[in-house]
């Protein structure tokens, strides 16, 4: 029987709040400013550090990642446009920080482009990109631990029976994260030591003490994230008691990342200290496609259409074509103007509405009073020196326990945290705010069982009970019947009951994404 | 007035002395008991049980449970013939307690329900003889037909659990389920009871004619000499009974729950067709019957269905119509039934809370 300590319903919590974003936040930036140290080498000439705090910077990006996806997901805000829309605002906000702190635009020069902020840039898209990935991975596992949270005996063995999808989707999302996590390993580690022996050897500019410390704090940190994720997979055994499926294959969530490192391994043994692609034959290369697209006309209708001016004459002499000149038309330029200026700003306005858009949204001031950032983040501050205070304590529990190993490092040091913010009464606090939150989001998901059968021509009453309407929409769709009928007992159990099962919500989502997907 | 029991009452007994609570001779079965299930397993048992004798719907044998677990009493109103006393003795013999039955006529007198002190010249004393209301299940067969007086006397037995003789009050056993009658034909020269009293009755249903099928097999089962009453057995027996009306209590009724049976009560007493609305008891019994029908089904917990379920039965003899909705032709339960479409049900209906 698994251990009871591992089921307390403060867990899954602590989990979401404070230990899996840290491990999404920490776990890429670490990577990331190793990546960095190595870059500013010269493995890419023209790589431009960036101002002073872009660390802090790229860092802030990996963090607004977390908080805004917890928020999404409560409101159970899904898809691919959220996720644009959050990507273009965190780069915006980035790029005007890091502008700022360059401090050109205080002396009067504005220059976006400047290497000093697109190579930062990148940086933080590739931490937003990392973090996103790692939390993706261990959703599933928060979701599985809070079903099956605060339950015994049968009710224990009754819950991992009926989340036994979700264990074996944690399971694969382990895998996915443990392949991520040896690809960077393997990608900073190699380019370090091949860079240390070149440079040994032909006598390039070599690193500094610092940028070994970083190379080793970015090894460490995906060890110590390899440990996590391999006590994750020992924990999940011993609760399932083999209810896992076999390891699945490996998945290829993890290529992109894997091409972009092999591409950095593969350009710096090519180089041979020399830049392989460096800017200015990018801006040739433009060039060269400005020539090369730019078809000459004849003669005859280059005279009769075409606007004669600088341009045309440049391209007609790069195409080494002699075209008569021609008057511009006022009117055609104005026209030309006028058209331009006004898709210039349909564009901007378009992009400006897709950005502030969310703001507009019904039932925003109900969400704004619900989620309060400050004690949001004092809690989450708060946990997370109650974890660094713990830490000790969770050492000296590993050193005691009897048949210790290196896996059951992090499961003595969780339990130590969890212990320590039990004391906090952070269980209750839990069950005030599942009470007051978890009637809403079970009506939410229901009504949208209902879009779904009005849609198909069956309308939800506001007097009619939630098994009446079921009982309507299985006639009007028997094929679904069954799981119809399911979704409306599991939703009466959830609102009607003395105490509701946690994570129950989430279990309803998914039964009614099986009916109206 | 006629009046017949299983077991004839004992000779001077007082009935505070004597227990309370007789078994039939017949031995209860033994019926499988898991905790969170005893009520359901119960009644799906007890259900099947008086199905074998009583081919009535399956709703009024759970109505009646129902009422047998909220220690309520229930109302019968139909026409002669349909299956009330075949019921009423079922759902006795089913619970393993004693039946009585009471025949209404004008001259039926207080006493000869509630039972008579008696002088035995042998002993030279009084001996109390107990009238058929010390008994588990009563059914009082036309009670429209009684005087107020003896009305009053059965209702009190209903209301208090006890009865007063002669200046005694005596308790009555436990359970106890009375079972009356009223029909909808043949009302001169009878005492309706008054609305106020019918108020008294947990519940009140209407049989109605068995369907063919139902019909045919009456019939058919009359080929057997033996009646079929004899052949039910105790489905639990009374203390297991006793228990489950214990656990009934403990079902729990959401916070939003209370506030739509309080919205649908509310809004008979605002209705204009309606002289008088559900009185704070009909809440109260709708609230119960919650509880009791979610134990049927097997639930530790209430949901709306189970009100509503039971919303008509319970409330509809507790309105009084205005005469002229009545003369329109319009019935209780259709403004009962009006309200269960109006009444918006909380959470989806009323946007996470009920209404206040």
């Amino acid at each position: 029987m698994p251990d009871r300590e591992t089921l307390r319903r403060s867990r899954p919590e602590a989990l979401r709040a404070v230990a899996h974003p840290v491990m999404a936040v920490g776990f890429p930036f670490l990577f990331l400013q190793g990546l960095d140290g190595l870059m500013r080498l010269g493995i890419v000439p023209g790589y431009a550090a960036g101002p002073f705090g872009t660390l802090a910077v790229v860092l802030l990006a990996g963090v607004s990642r977390t908080l805004v996806s917890n928020i999404l997901g409560r409101e159970r805000i899904s898809g691919f446009l959220p996720v644009a829309r959050e990507l273009l605002v965190t780069l915006i906000a980035c790029g005007v920080i890091l502008l700022l702190l360059t401090g050109k635009p205080f002396r009067g020069v504005f220059d976006p482009g400047d290497p000093a902020i697109v190579w930062p840039l990148v940086l933080c898209a590739t931490q937003w990109l990392l973090t996103w990935l790692v939390q993706s991975g261990l959703r599933d596992r928060e979701l599985f631990l809070r079903l099956i949270s605060g339950k015994t005996g049968h009710g224990l063995a009754a819950a991992l029976h009926d989340a036994g999808g979700e264990a074996g989707q944690a399971h694969e999302a382990f895998q996915r994260l443990r392949i991520t996590a040896i690809t960077f390993e393997v990608f900073t580690i190699v380019p370090w030591i091949i860079f240390e022996a070149v440079r040994a050897l032909g006598g390039y500019p070599g690193g500094s003490f610092f940028l070994t410390a970083r190379i080793i704090v970015s090894c460490a940190s995906g060890v110590l994230f390899l440990v996590v994720l391999h006590g994750y997979v020992n924990e999940h055994a011993d609760i399932g008691a083999g209810v896992l499926p076999a390891d699945a294959p490996a998945g290829l969530f993890g290529a992109p990342v894997f091409a972009v490192a092999a591409l950095f391994f593969a350009a710096f043994l090519l180089a041979g200290g020399k830049a392989l692609v460096p800017l200015s034959a990018l801006a040739g290369l433009f060039a060269w496609l400005n020539r090369v697209l730019t078809l000459p006309l004849p003669p005859a209708e280059a005279q009769a259409q075409q606007p004669s001016d600088s341009l045309a004459s440049g391209m007609s002499a790069a195409g080494g074509m002699d075209l008569p000149s021609v008057e511009p038309s006022p009117l055609l330029e104005e026209i030309l103007r006028i058209a331009g200026i006004v898709l210039a700003v349909a564009a901007a306005a378009g992009l400006a509405w897709f950005v502030v858009r969310p703001l507009f949204r019904r039932g925003l001031l109900a969400s704004a009073r619900r989620f309060h950032p400050l004690r949001a983040t004092a809690r989450a501050i708060g946990g997370l020196l109650r974890a660094l205070r713990a830490l000790p304590g969770g050492i000296a529990r590993w050193l005691r326990s009897p048949g210790r190993s290196i896996a059951s490092i992090p499961r003595a040091i969780l339990e130590t945290i969890r212990e320590a913010g039990a004391g906090a009464g952070s269980a209750a606090r839990a069950r005030e705010k599942a009470a007051r939150l978890f009637r809403g989001r079970a009506v939410k998901e229901f009504l949208r069982l209902a879009r779904w059968g009005e849609r198909n021509g069956v309308a939800l009453s506001r007097a009619e009970a939630p098994l009446e309407y079921a009982a309507r929409l299985a006639r009007r769709a028997p094929t679904r019947e069954s799981a119809i009928r399911e979704v409306a007992v599991m939703f009466e159990r959830l609102v009607y009951s003395a105490e509701p099962e946690p994570g129950g919500e989430r279990l309803l989502a998914r039964m009614i994404n099986g009916i109206v997907r | 007035m006629s009046s017949s029991s299983d077991m004839k009452p004992t000779a001077g007994a007082d009935a505070a002395a004597n227990p309370p609570n007789t078994v039939a001779a017949n031995p209860p079965v033994t019926v499988a008991t898991n905790p969170p299930n005893t009520v359901a397993t119960w009644a799906a048992a007890f259900t099947s049980s008086v199905k074998t004798v009583f081919q009535g719907p399956e709703a009024t044998v759970q109505a009646i449970l129902v009422a047998l677990l909220c220690r309520g009493h229930v109302l019968i109103e139909d026409v002669p013939g349909v299956g009330k006393t075949v019921l009423a003795r079922a759902v006795s013999a089913c619970i393993g307690g004693r039946f009585s039955q009471v025949q209404c006529t004008p001259d039926l007198l207080p006493a000869d329900v509630l039972g008579v002190s008696i002088f035995n010249q042998a002993s030279g004393a009084f001996e109390f003889r107990e009238g058929p209301v010390m008994t588990n299940v009563l059914l009082v067969d036309e009670i429209s037909r009684a005087t107020p007086r003896t009305q009053s006397a059965l209702l009190e037995a209903m209301a208090e659990g006890q009865v007063s003789v002669e200046g005694r009050s005596l308790a009555l056993p436990d359970p106890f389920l009375l079972v009356a009658t009223e029909s909808p034909v043949e009302s001169e020269g009878t005492f309706p009871l008054p609305e106020v009293q019918k108020d008294r009755f947990f519940l009140s249903i209407r049989l109605g004619y068995p369907d063919r099928a139902s019909e045919l097999a009456i019939m058919t089962a009359q080929r057997d000499a033996r009646s079929p009453l004899e052949s039910l057995r105790p489905v639990v027996p009374i203390e297991g009974l006793v228990a489950m009306q214990r656990q009934v209590l403990a079902v729990h009724v959401s916070p939003l729950l209370r506030r739509y049976i309080l919205a649908l009560v509310t809004r008979t007493r605002e209705d204009p067709r309606l002289v008088l609305g559900v009185s704070p008891r009909g809440s109260l019994a709708l609230y119960k019957g919650a509880q009791a029908m979610a134990a049927l089904r097997g639930r530790g917990y209430a949901v709306a269905e189970d009100i509503r379920d039971l919303a008509v039965p319970v409330l509809r003899k507790r309105l009084i119509l205005r005469e002229e909705a009545s003369a329109r032709g319009l019935r209780e339960e259709d403004i009962l039934k009006e309200l269960l479409e109006k009444v918006p049900v909380p959470p989806l209906g009323t946007g996470g809370e009920g209404e206040s």
